[in-house]
């Protein structure tokens, strides 16, 4: 028992970062090169704070209240952003979450300034939390597999191709902003609703870092891959104490060696050798039909 | 909407005139071929067609209506598709997955409907993939659906590429280059469908270096040279023409 | 007064050019971007400072040993980060993750190295001297840092227009293959773009831990905003761009600092990124070409 004690903040702590890892997990999905979780994550932490502290509006509707204003976030940024190329969309991201942190520490009356906003009440224990994680789950699982999961996955291979098919790419980088703006107030909501106080540096850089890396460690096609890694960067410190000082460097490091030896991340790599199996055995009797040969191009 | 037609078409990149004066149609029902040594324009052409660049001068018209200028998924939504030179399959993505992406434009569930899962999505789903498995069995190629489609042989990405297309239900189908890289057997299999697609009403344009698949199955040839139309007509008037011959075997 | 504000942001905008070049350069010619350079130039305000402290060499000596220092950084990062990449088929998304990578390895080594503290040059590093104008005073820094900036940029220029390495630099940035066609060794150039902008995010990195008298490991992150208004403003890949975006930048800041307040100025030159990206995303010069529209 004090075992589940001793790892439930851990735990916590898992499930809120892994639906800001889903705000990510969402952009990538659609090819879009929008880092701008944090930022999301920043609003909807703020929002649901002084919602839930200066308003009788109670926990749910204040939630409701945050995501909103992360979609009219995402929805913002895609004005200029969903017909522009990748670069200009990680520029602007990354900006977006750098302005976000100064109006925190600068909007005093209404965020508190450097020392944040403290004594929120903590009304998203682990028995909200992961509830909401497998709803949200469930959510992209179904985008996923319908008609916005086909369009997101031909857009993110190749939108030149996506485009011949006659999707609309500007509509889905639109939606994508929009729904990783939602998800990432969420989560900021869910960290402001789950530990007491927040402050602007904890919507900065190192969540940046964290979240991206989570995605791409785990993987940015399956559901599960932003799960996977995002448990992984949180456990491993803990693991290796030591290692846990130089957790930034490592986290670097590892955003290196995974994006160039191994793109796809840990569940879909996983995923596609598991399918190439599959396949080879049922086919084995066709080996005439080239099944087997792979492009020399 | 019977002609898909070029009047007039020119592309200039910078000081360099790609394409000059080119008119030609595409009919329904029939096979347009199109030839030309490399670096002749033909694939700035498709290009130009399907509304990845724009044309210089000239205009393009899809029965009664202009076409040029509108951006590619707007063009591929009125029913005109193509497949590309160097094949662009969705890699990751499974032969099956690759197919059904094609069925796009013939989406009228909403973004909503799609995002909470509604039954409509669902069924929507299931209809585009039995249209992808048909298109499978009618090529003969069932039991890839399964398999990353990066790891077929290049041949087989090809039809890929070209059921991926169909499965738009075009009024057009545009190939670039379908044959390349592929040996007898597929080059008649795929002129043998190709034939069955232009008897079901698709207007297809053939683009290719292979003289003799052209001649083979396209009912009306243009042949270009540099950018430029220099000559038109059947396959055995093509086959008479000197200046045909000049351009493909050097005088 | 208000000339004397356009005085400093003129000065201030020139040391932004100078950093955003190697950004704007390096992503013109091979479209990485490279989200470590911040690192860099903070790499050659550290190399600059040891080289004076532990060196005890003079200001001009530890200038040219940090200019080079940090052209060595920005090129192991092409060599150890981007060329592997590169070699595994990596794509434009996976340049700019491994630079945040980078970014924060070279960070993290930096606030080790240092403890985090603030560094400031020896107090007489450079000599104060005012010149007094009509309505506004220039200090022979200012001067210095004008006069650096500008035989450094027309340097740039010389190298990419009158050099055989430059115009082989030129031919890459429109197209790669058809360069390699032509005999241009690709790698000799990414080493030549990665070394040139290391050196001019150095130089700007010594000019402004001297100007601002404070050398830290965060200051790199400091200029990105701003580095990425200039490029956007000016064109990705355009030098002239660069320099007169930086320029305008440098300006708005300084005003918006002097009259407005000093928090708001990171929300207006966002204010004008998003603006800009608005109405003209592919700036106001185009230098090398490069495609910007999606849809």
């Amino acid at each position: 028992m004090s075992f589940i004690l001793t790892y439930r903040p851990l735990f916590d702590l898992i499930c809120i970062y892994t639906v800001l890892a889903y705000s990510q997990y969402v952009a990538l999905r659609a090819g879009l090169f929008s880092l701008a979780t944090p930022g999301f994550a920043s609003i909807g932490g703020y929002a649901g704070a002084i919602l839930l502290k200066e308003t009788s509006l109670g926990p749910v509707l204040s939630a409701i209240g945050a995501i909103l204003c992360g979609v009219a976030a995402g929805l913002i940024l895609s004005l200029p952003l969903a017909r522009l190329r990748g670069a200009f969309q990680s520029i602007a991201t990354i900006g977006f979450v750098q302005i976000m942190v100064s109006l925190a520490l600068y909007a005093q009356p209404l965020t508190g300034g450097p020392l944040g906003m403290n004594a929120i009440p903590k009304v998203a224990g682990t028995t909200v939390l992961v509830p909401i994680l497998i709803v949200l789950a469930a959510l992209l699982a179904v985008i996923n597999r319908t008609g916005i999961g086909r369009a997101f996955d031909a857009i993110r291979q190749d939108y030149t191709v996506a485009m011949s098919l006659g999707i609309s790419v500007s509509r889905y980088f639109r939606y994508a902003f929009a729904l990783s703006g939602a998800i990432g107030a969420l989560g900021g909501c869910l960290l402001a609703f789950n530990t007491y106080s927040i402050q602007p540096d904890v919507f900065g850089f190192p969540m940046l870092v964290l979240v991206i890396a989570a995605v791409i460690l785990g993987g940015r096609s399956m559901v599960a891959g932003p799960l996977v890694g995002t448990a992984f960067l949180i456990i491993l410190p803990e693991l290796i104490r030591p290692l846990a000082d130089a957790r930034l460097l490592l986290q670097g490091l590892l955003l290196i060696l995974v994006i160039i030896y191994l793109p796809q991340g840990i569940v879909d790599s996983l995923s596609h050798r598991w399918k190439l199996r599959r396949a080879g055995n049922g086919t084995r009797g066709a080996e005439g039909k080239g099944a087997h040969e792979l492009p020399s191009a | 909407m019977n002609s898909l037609r070029l009047e007039g078409i020119s592309k200039r990149f910078g000081g360099l005139e790609a394409v000059a004066e080119l008119s030609l149609a595409i009919e329904r029902g029939r096979i347009t071929g199109l030839i030309g040594p490399n670096g002749a324009g033909k694939t700035t052409i498709v290009n130009m067609i399907s509304g990845l660049m724009a044309p210089s001068a000239g205009h393009i018209r899809l029965g009664d209506d202009e076409l040029d200028g509108e951006p590619l998924y707007r063009v591929a939504r009125r029913g005109i598709s193509r497949t590309f030179q160097n094949v662009r399959l969705l890699r990751e993505a499974s032969v099956l997955e690759n197919i059904i992406v094609g069925a796009h434009r013939h989406e009228r569930t909403s973004l909503l409907a799609n995002t909470l899962g509604f039954p409509a999505a669902w069924r929507e789903r299931r209809t585009f993939r039995e249209r992808a498995a048909q298109l499978l069995r009618r090529f003969d190629l069932e039991e890839f659906a399964g398999l990353p489609a990066g790891g077929l042989s290049y041949g087989h990405q090809r039809l890929v590429e070209v059921m991926r297309a169909l499965a738009m239900e075009p009024d057009f189908l545009l190939l670039d280059e379908p044959v390349a890289g592929m040996n007898e057997v597929e080059a008649r299999r795929l002129g043998a469908i190709v034939r069955d697609l232009a008897h079901e009403g698709i207007g297809v344009l053939l683009i290719e270096h292979n003289m003799r698949f052209i001649m083979e199955f396209c009912d009306m040839i243009y042949v270009i040279d540099s950018g430029r139309l220099i000559a038109q007509g059947t396959a055995p008037a093509i086959s008479r023409d000197a200046t045909v011959i000049k351009a493909y075997l050097g005088g | 007064m208000l000339a004397q504000q356009l005085l400093n942001g003129l000065v201030v905008g020139a040391v932004y050019a100078l950093f955003s070049l190697g950004l704007t350069l390096v992503f013109g010619m091979h479209r990485i971007l490279n989200l470590a350079h911040g690192a860099v130039f903070m790499w050659g305000a550290f190399i600059g400072y040891f080289a004076v402290t532990l060196g005890g060499l003079p200001l001009w000596a530890a200038f040219i040993i940090a200019v080079i220092g940090a052209g060595m950084v920005s090129v192991a990062l092409d060599l150890f980060v981007f060329r592997p990449l590169r070699r595994h088929q990596g794509d434009e998304f996976g340049t700019i993750v491994a630079s945040i990578g980078a970014n924060l390895i070279l960070m993290q080594l930096a606030q080790q190295a240092t403890n985090a503290q603030t560094l400031r040059f020896p107090f007489g590093i450079f000599p104060v001297v005012f010149f007094n104008l009509p309505g506004m005073r220039i200090s022979l820094q200012q001067i210095v840092i004008l006069a650096a900036v500008a035989v450094i940029v027309l340097g740039l220029l010389f190298f990419l227009f009158r050099t055989s390495l430059g115009s082989e630099a030129r031919a890459v940035a429109v197209n790669e293959q058809t360069a390699m066609l032509l005999g241009v060794n690709p790698g000799k150039v990414y080493f030549a773009s990665f070394f040139i902008a290391g050196m001019l995010a150095g130089a700007a990195g010594v000019i402004l831990g001297i100007a601002f008298n404070s050398v830290t490991y965060v200051m790199g992150e400091a200029v990105m905003l701003q580095a990425f208004v200039v490029i956007v403003l000016g064109g990705l890949g355009s030098v002239l761009g660069a320099v007169l975006a930086g320029i305008v930048i440098g300006m708005i800041q300084t005003l918006t600092t002097a009259y407005i307040s000093t928090e708001l100025s990171d929300a207006v030159v966002f204010g004008l990124l998003f603006i800009v990206l608005l109405i003209r995303p592919n700036g106001f010069f185009s230098g090398i070409h490069t495609e910007y529209r999606v849809a």
